[in-house]
């Protein structure tokens, strides 16, 4: 048989006649069956894919499946806890898992002069800020929703009074809410952690203290200095801190230190004060994304007696007073 | 080589703590070909696509076991073979093909599936594949995607190392990326 002909059965091409044919004799001997088997293999490794495959919608199933997947398998190790808890004998307690110590389920990350944004396995909705991570557990959305958030991040929650949504800090603050949108700035580097709440209702919960949590209402920014262990809220307006997400940074009267911060976030670069008269600032403007980092600073130089240069060898920006 | 570049100590790490923008990376270079490997020997797209995804999801499960020196191709192109033998295996899907040439089709299939050499040498064209996808990217394209995909570094870390801007670190990413979704099937079409 020409290798031509096994090639068109191959790619079934020819009617019933030519197909049986080509069958029949491939079965006649072990070396034709050998033979159709390489001409077989040879076609198949050439890769010619003729079919087209949308694999975004692919790996969103994958995703969707592993998700799913998990919480079979979280069934398991909740039944064994339970037996060994019988088998002790005694009452048994289950302490709240500390996220930082079981296996994270999904790690989401925005590099830094990135955004992303995430639907978690509830529904509930992220936008996530350059340079921040978010964690969930294995249990999310099966006994609680807790996430772990390093960074800052807005939150659209679904709502769900059995299972409260709950965002842990590096610090010992949480943010309880049962459905709601609101905004958490919590960057390892920064000494407080603000949250922000748009719309629904939020509670402040400190690990370290019995006390039911300090509530926070719309338009009102709680914000929670990390060294002096002290809540401080505030009325606010709401877009100028949440406007980040749609790649704007807005600055009310903010202190230089935190808008180099946002800056250096945004756009992964290393900003450094050398006239220490420069921290005393305070600045108001609006920065988009798209505008590029050196345009941003000659609008700090524009605005106040600052100038700018840059160490190229340390990818630095280094601020100094102008005189 | 993609062999190097694939089965790489820390892209093995990334997959094995489960890194989403790894696996990303993985799916984007497998799944069609995976899908076109078990297709040729299934004949049905629908079940190839639902094998395609079980050699995934499989794969992710037992990301724990995954050894370090893991060649992924070849692991991932065995997980294949073996949910299509399955398949094959499986009696009630011998029921379920009326037409009696559509019969000896799948019997001539499984048979050819079980030949060890000239899978062998599929499996070697797909690593070479993969390789040439990475490859077709601009030289400095694929360096950066492959610092940042595969050996995990950040875009901060990438510029230092390569004295370029961090602006440009992004930009070829979501070249790389964008060359990989919208032109995957030009790609193809060159070979």
């Amino acid at each position: 048989m020409r290798k031509e002909d096994l090639i068109q059965f191959i790619k079934g091409s020819g009617n019933k006649r030519f197909q049986q044919s080509v069958i029949d004799w491939v079965k006649t001997s072990p070396e034709n069956r050998r033979y159709y088997n390489r001409v077989k293999a040879d076609y198949v490794s050439k890769f010619q894919v003729d079919h087209h495959i949308d694999i975004d919608k692919e790996f969103d199933r994958f995703l969707v499946r592993k998700q799913q997947g998990h919480n079979q398998r979280i069934f398991f190790k909740v039944a064994s806890v339970i037996v060994l808890a019988l088998l002790a004998g005694g009452g048994w307690f289950l302490t709240k898992a500390d996220l930082s110590s079981t296996t994270p389920l999904a790690v989401y990350e925005a590099q830094p002069s990135l955004m992303e944004e995430i639907t978690l396995p509830d529904g509930s909705k992220v936008s996530l800020n350059s340079g921040s991570i978010i964690e969930i557990a294995d249990d999310f959305n099966k006994s609680n929703r807790e996430v772990y958030l390093e960074g800052e991040a807005f939150f659209e929650v679904e709502r769900d009074e059995a299972r409260p949504f709950v965002v842990s800090t590096s610090s010992d603050l949480k943010v309880r809410v049962l459905g709601t949108s609101f905004n958490v700035k919590s960057y390892k580097t920064d000494q407080t952690i603000e949250t922000t709440l748009v719309s629904g209702k939020v509670e402040l919960l400190q690990n370290n203290r019995k006390k039911s949590g300090i509530a926070l209402f719309p338009n009102q920014k709680a914000t929670f200095d990390k060294v002096e262990d002290r809540i401080n809220i505030e009325k606010v307006s709401t877009f100028n801190i949440t406007s980040w997400k749609d790649g704007v940074l807005i600055f009310d009267n903010e202190p230089i230190q935190n808008v180099l911060n946002s800056l250096e976030r945004w756009y992964d670069v290393e900003i450094k004060i050398k006239d220490s008269v420069i921290s005393t600032y305070t600045f108001s403007g609006k920065v988009k994304r798209k505008t590029d980092i050196e345009e941003v600073l000659e609008l700090l130089e524009a605005s106040s007696p600052i100038k700018y240069h840059l160490n190229e060898k340390q990818k630095t920006f280094i601020l100094s007073k102008n005189n | 080589m993609a062999h190097g570049i694939i089965n790489n100590s820390l892209f093995i790490n990334r997959l094995k703590k489960g890194e989403h923008t790894a696996y990303e990376t993985l799916f984007r270079l497998y799944f069609d070909r995976l899908f076109y490997f078990a297709k040729s020997y299934l004949e049905d797209e629908d079940e190839a696509k639902e094998i395609t995804q079980n050699v995934f999801f499989k794969f992710w499960k037992s990301r724990n076991s995954l050894s370090i020196d893991s060649n992924l191709n070849a692991y991932l192109f065995r997980m294949t073979k073996n949910e299509c033998l399955d398949y094959f295996k499986h009696q009630k899907v011998r029921a379920n093909y009326q037409d009696n040439i559509k019969k000896e089709r799948a019997a001539l299939n499984q048979s050819s599936l079980q030949d060890h050499p000239d899978l062998l040498l599929i499996e070697t064209e797909l690593e070479a594949k993969v390789s040439q996808i990475l490859d077709e990217l601009p030289p400095r394209c694929k360096q950066i995607f492959i610092k940042s995909r595969f050996e995990g570094l950040k875009y901060k870390e990438i510029a230092n190392e390569m004295n370029i801007s961090i602006k440009t670190v992004e930009h070829q990413i979501a070249k790389a990326l964008r060359l990989f979704r919208r032109e995957l099937q030009e790609y193809m079409g060159l070979f």
